[in-house]
């Protein structure tokens, strides 16, 4: 009998050695070493080349501007006017005195390769040509809050002379100036363009500046609804802009209205980054909770707009009730907070 | 020349011993045996290889621990965990790979996890005092291998990507492997061995990820594999005990 669980011992042994072969994973891939990752770096690549004339009449100023990717190394920029003259400007401002077609080029090289690109600027040949005001802007840290911080640009031509109004009483005679706007509100920003033989042209563009956005805290909701919902499993879910915040514990309530504190919301229980000037909308869905196995029930969804919860006096009660139907006992109360 | 006087003092001692030496296979029957040991590493041809198929190893050290239960003529089974770790040459690799910099953490490691079949031949020279033991064993398991965290730094103008970092990723693969050695059993219940241990060449697949920044910022990520026989061997030096002997 021993000799036999000796004997089963043995065998066991290998067979099991003989599993672990047969688990070993043998790859069929080729043989590969590491593998280094060496591509040559691209060259420079001039993707955007423009020219604003300054003057309406001759000698015409005419400053260039070039975009270029792949900036690396030692950069070089050859600007070559068209009428023998050249420059190493990024940017370069050239006067052109006499009447012509002209066609510009732009060679960019550095230590790894060469881009070229030309412009045609019949406008050049012109005896005159119209004043033209524009410019855009770009908010500073790419947010419209106020105080807000705006960089205007320049695309007026042939003009010479700028007058900016902001809108807020300031003004500027820069080219291209930045202006910080304290408080919130709708701006119509002014750009006159003059040029050296009195003619000017105006545009207008209006900015948006909203105030800052705020965190606004949910103390509790009162909530009342028809009686036949009394001890049924009711809870909230609360959304900002169709984006979920968070939901109440479940409550069976034996008489309405039903109170949600604090301590009721499971996740959240604030409304991040209210703009009270947007066209927000913050939703409360009401639900009756039917188990782990079935879904919630919709009871009532209530929306409010971002006015509505702006409360000026604490506790605010809100009784306009919409996308339900018209029922007169079923409204929330929302106290809050910021 | 003292170190030549030990080594004489010690053959002479054994060959004045063997003089009594007596074969028995039986000797160590229906004991336990765990060994605790330590050891140089040396990384196959390929593991070490510098060429475009090579690893890019260098010598290493391995520990671990056995323990096998002796059944029956001197014939046992057991198991072994033993963890490996090879050097990475990182010169090479920055030389063939025209890094300006280079910085490499850690090395190939390595786990191994298997069972023995294990063989000891007990040669007693002085009943209850000393015996010289040969053993082998064959061992066969699973193996983690993880290849050493590496990241490169390029020159702008001279690759497109300026940073190169290589991470492991998880890599399980079987092994077969076999040892062989001597041990110095001293009052029947502790002793000292010396063994050679070697796992039989078997090519495997080594995956990995490698991030790649360009000088612009723009990252690209990757999976990539190492493909090439993964052996090595090596000599353990370690103490071990006999379980079961005395009751």
């Amino acid at each position: 009998m021993k000799t036999k669980k000796k004997l089963r011992r043995i065998i066991l042994l290998p067979c099991i050695i003989l599993l672990m072969l047969i688990l070993i994973r043998c790859e069929k891939d080729p043989v590969r070493g590491w593998t280094f990752y060496k591509a040559t770096p691209p060259p420079p690549e001039i993707t955007k080349l423009t020219s604003v004339i300054t003057n309406c009449v001759p000698p015409y100023p005419v400053t260039f501007y070039q975009e270029t990717n792949n900036i690396l190394g030692t950069m070089v920029y050859t600007w070559n006017f068209g009428d023998g003259s050249i420059s190493h400007d990024q940017n370069p401002t050239h006067i052109y005195t006499a009447l012509g077609t002209y066609i510009i080029t732009l060679k960019v090289s550095n230590e790894i390769g060469t881009d070229t690109a030309s412009l045609s600027m019949p406008e050049l040949n012109l005896p005159s040509i119209p004043v033209s005001a524009g410019f855009s802007y770009q908010h500073y840290n790419n947010n419209n809050f106020a105080p807000n911080k705006i960089y205007f640009t320049n695309t007026s031509s042939g003009a010479n002379q700028f007058y900016w109004y902001f809108g807020d009483g300031g003004e500027d005679n820069d080219d291209a100036p930045f202006h910080v706007y304290q408080s919130a509100g709708t701006y119509t920003v002014r750009l006159r363009g003059t040029c050296s033989d009195g003619s000017y042209n105006e545009t207008t563009q209006q900015v948006f500046i909203n105030p800052q956005p705020v965190r606004v805290f949910i103390d509790s909701i009162n909530v009342m609804l028809p009686s036949s919902y009394k001890n049924a499993s009711i809870y909230i879910e609360l959304y900002h802009n169709a984006l979920y915040v968070g939901h109440t514990i479940v409550k069976n309530p034996s008489s309405f209205p039903v109170k949600f504190r604090t301590s009721d919301f499971i996740d959240h229980y604030f409304f991040d980054a209210v703009q009270f000037t947007s066209n927000e909308v913050f939703k409360f869905m009401i639900l009756r909770n039917n188990g782990t196995v079935d879904p919630p029930t919709l009871l009532y969804e209530l929306d409010l707009s971002s006015v509505d919860i702006q409360n000026q006096f604490y506790p605010r009660v809100y009784y306009n009730v919409e996308h339900i139907p018209h029922i007169d006992d079923v409204f929330l109360d929302l106290y809050l907070n910021y | 020349m003292i170190m030549k006087k030990i080594v004489f003092f010690i053959l002479l001692c054994l060959i004045f011993n063997f003089s009594n030496a007596q074969f028995n296979i039986h000797y160590n029957d229906k004991c336990g045996q765990l060994q605790l040991s330590g050891g140089t590493l040396n990384p196959s041809d390929e593991l070490k290889d510098t060429s475009s198929v090579g690893l890019y190893a260098k010598k290493g050290f391995q520990m671990g621990f056995d323990f096998n239960y002796i059944i029956a003529y001197g014939f046992g089974i057991g198991g072994n965990f033993e963890i490996d770790q090879l050097k990475f040459n990182s010169t090479a690799f920055q030389t063939n790979s025209n890094a300006k910099q280079i910085k490499v953490k850690g090395g190939y490691s390595s786990s191994k996890f298997g069972l023995n079949i294990f063989e000891n031949i007990p040669i007693v020279l002085d009943e209850n005092h000393f015996t010289i033991m040969l053993f082998g064993e064959f061992n066969a398991g699973l193996r983690g291998f993880n290849i050493p965290s590496i990241d490169l730094k390029y020159d702008e103008l001279l690759n497109k990507y300026v940073e190169v970092s290589y991470r492991s990723r998880s890599n399980t693969m079987g092994y077969i492997g076999y040892s062989a050695g001597i041990q110095l059993l001293f009052i029947e219940r502790i002793g000292v061995n010396v063994s050679y241990n070697t796992i039989i060449p078997s090519r495997h697949t080594i995956k990995y990820s490698v991030r790649k920044t360009d000088a612009f910022g723009n990252v690209e990520e990757e999976e990539n594999y190492l493909n090439n026989y993964l052996d090595h061997s090596g000599f353990q030096f370690g103490v071990f005990y006999i379980f079961g002997k005395h009751k």
